[in-house]
């Protein structure tokens, strides 16, 4: 017991995994355990999206107080209805139209980026007014294209292995990724770093500059990558 | 600094900077509907900037002790929605129900300081327990407001348009009570410097939940401002208030941290913030951008700012 609360101390995160499961125990209790697993999988893969933006997210926050990114929504639309025109609902174009999502997500990254650290506008607010300028640029563009997404790209979406969404394999894989590249390498060690002290960041020679720079594009980006998923 | 000088410096510029917002797109407006110059055009154009207004110096009141609301707008909704029934049809119920509003918020204040919250997660939390209330009140948009909530938001006065005067009443009460008197001192002390607050034998605590309990009167000002002028109420009526109460604070010269704010830049950064879609549909714009030139609006005044620093930081 004793060991069990000082993991649980340690580790923060173990009460949202905690509070997942009891969630999922009480409303599989509610149904009666029918379909149990049923809400599992559906859970899993709905949520795929929430991790990936969590993960964009979560760098920017780690950047230290006041940074957050409000412009995420906004952005998952706009490289949506740009992808979709761009693939034009073949498979040939998937390719392109992924290009063409992350090209997106660079632009607003790079956008946020000058807003923050040229006209020094405080983190919450810059993404805010450029995520209104993105949702208009997407509610102009999208307006009357309804393109149906190419097949392949529909059928990895709902695709299934052994009864786990394969999309959920897939944001494991990257999410695993993502936390070797924050721990473990010089680029994740520099935005925490940055996070917990810049003065310290600044003197030990971090570039400071481009650290912010790529992790608000990154995750600009990620998003983008969620608005090619979420079709 | 005298004479003339004061009216060269930074600190004038940044001051003066949320009225030549407003005057600026104000003339814009009079300049493509001159129609809008007139006792009537002045409270069509201002009417709904009254509630925003409100909410945006209840959002103040919260961003004054370094922390931010994140709830503000589905509350105001739930007011509205409350004002609509129970304030309605049985008042005291009604009243009891804002009252006990009031009293959640500032357990919501002691509960960020005692434990050390973050104020953003704790209200986004708090968000969705009044969005749900509000759908639980009121599960369709419908319900009507009370007669002398009507008749008190339609107020004609001679010569100045109702909301003119409510605005420029709401700025200067405000900037009184916070920026003239002791109390006010204390109120800014919080997010000025916490530890000095504490050292000098004031209760942080007993300040930060005055805080709170503050920007539920205000919240629930604004939504029965809002259901006076709607006549009716729906569970989503003010959701965009959050965002717009943020953006009018920091407009208004307001800044994240220190307790550094303006309630006067406040009340005018709300008023900008409406006025911007009118001038858009005057214009003929898709109201596809009328959001996006919010953003642009924001964008423009706070570089306009960073000059402006740039400047003071070069001497």
């Amino acid at each position: 017991m004793k060991q069990l609360q000082m993991f649980m101390r340690q580790h923060p995160w173990s009460w949202s995994f905690l509070a997942a499961f009891l969630t999922w125990a009480v409303t599989a209790a509610y149904i009666s355990g029918t379909g149990g697993l049923a809400l599992a999988s559906t859970a899993l893969s709905f949520s795929t999206f929430f991790v990936m933006v969590g993960i964009g997210q979560m760098f920017v926050i780690t950047l230290g107080p006041g940074n957050v990114d409000l412009s995420i929504p906004s952005t998952i639309t706009l490289s949506a209805v740009v992808s979709m025109m761009v693939m034009d609902g073949t498979n040939a174009m998937i390719l392109p139209g992924i290009l063409s999502a992350v090209v997106v997500g660079v632009l607003v990254g790079l956008f946020n980026y000058g807003l923050i650290r040229v006209l020094t506008i405080p983190p919450i607010i810059a993404t805010m007014s450029s995520s209104f300028l993105v949702q208009s640029s997407a509610i102009a563009l999208g307006r009357g294209v309804k393109i149906k997404p190419p097949a392949a790209l529909e059928w990895i979406s709902t695709a299934k292995m052994i009864g786990v969404p394969v999309l959920s394999l897939l944001v494991i894989a990257f999410a695993i990724v993502m936390a070797i590249l924050l721990n473990r390498t010089v680029y994740g060690r520099s935005v925490t770093a940055f996070g917990q002290n810049t003065r310290a960041a600044r003197l030990a020679g971090v570039p400071l500059e481009r650290i912010s720079y790529l992790t608000y594009t990154q995750s600009t980006v990620l998003e983008a990558e969620i608005g090619e998923i979420l079709n | 600094m005298t004479g003339l000088g004061f009216f060269a410096s930074a600190r004038f510029w940044r001051g003066a900077l949320p009225a030549l917002s407003l005057t600026f797109v104000l003339l814009g407006v009079f300049w493509l509907q001159p129609r809008a110059m007139s006792y009537f055009g002045l409270n069509l154009l201002f009417n709904l900037a009254v509630p925003i207004a409100l909410a945006t110096i209840a959002q103040m009141f919260v961003i004054a002790v370094n922390d931010l609301d994140l709830s503000i707008g589905s509350f105001v909704s739930l007011v509205a929605c409350i004002g609509a029934t129970w304030l309605n049809e049985t008042p005291l119920l009604g009243i009891a129900a804002l009252l006990g509003c009031i009293a959640v918020y500032a357990a919501i204040g002691a509960l960020i300081y005692i434990r050390q919250l973050p104020s953003i997660v704790v209200t986004l939390g708090m968000s969705f327990v009044w969005s749900g209330c509000a759908v639980l009140l009121l599960p369709t948009p419908g319900g009507s407001a009370p007669d002398w909530i009507r008749s008190l938001v339609t107020l004609k006065p001679p010569y100045i348009p109702m909301p003119l005067v409510a605005a420029a009443m709401l700025a200067l009460g405000v900037h009184f009570a916070l920026m003239r008197t002791s109390w006010g001192v204390l109120m800014r002390g919080v997010g000025g410097n916490e530890k000095a607050i504490t050292r000098a034998g004031w209760s942080v605590l007993r300040l930060k939940m005055t805080m709170y309990a503050l920007t539920a009167v205000f919240g629930i000002l604004a939504g029965l401002t809002l259901v006076g002028l709607a006549t009716s109420a729906d569970a989503n009526i003010a959701l965009r208030y959050t965002l717009l109460s943020i953006a009018g604070v920091i407009l208004g010269g307001g800044e994240f941290v220190g307790g550094r704010i303006s309630p006067v830049g406040a009340v005018l950064g709300a008023m900008t913030l409406t006025l911007t879609a009118s001038f858009l549909s005057f214009l003929r714009i898709s109201p596809d951008w009328q959001i996006g030139a919010q953003g642009a609006v924001l964008i423009i005044v706070l570089a306009l700012r960073a000059i402006v620093n740039r400047l003071e930081a070069r001497k």
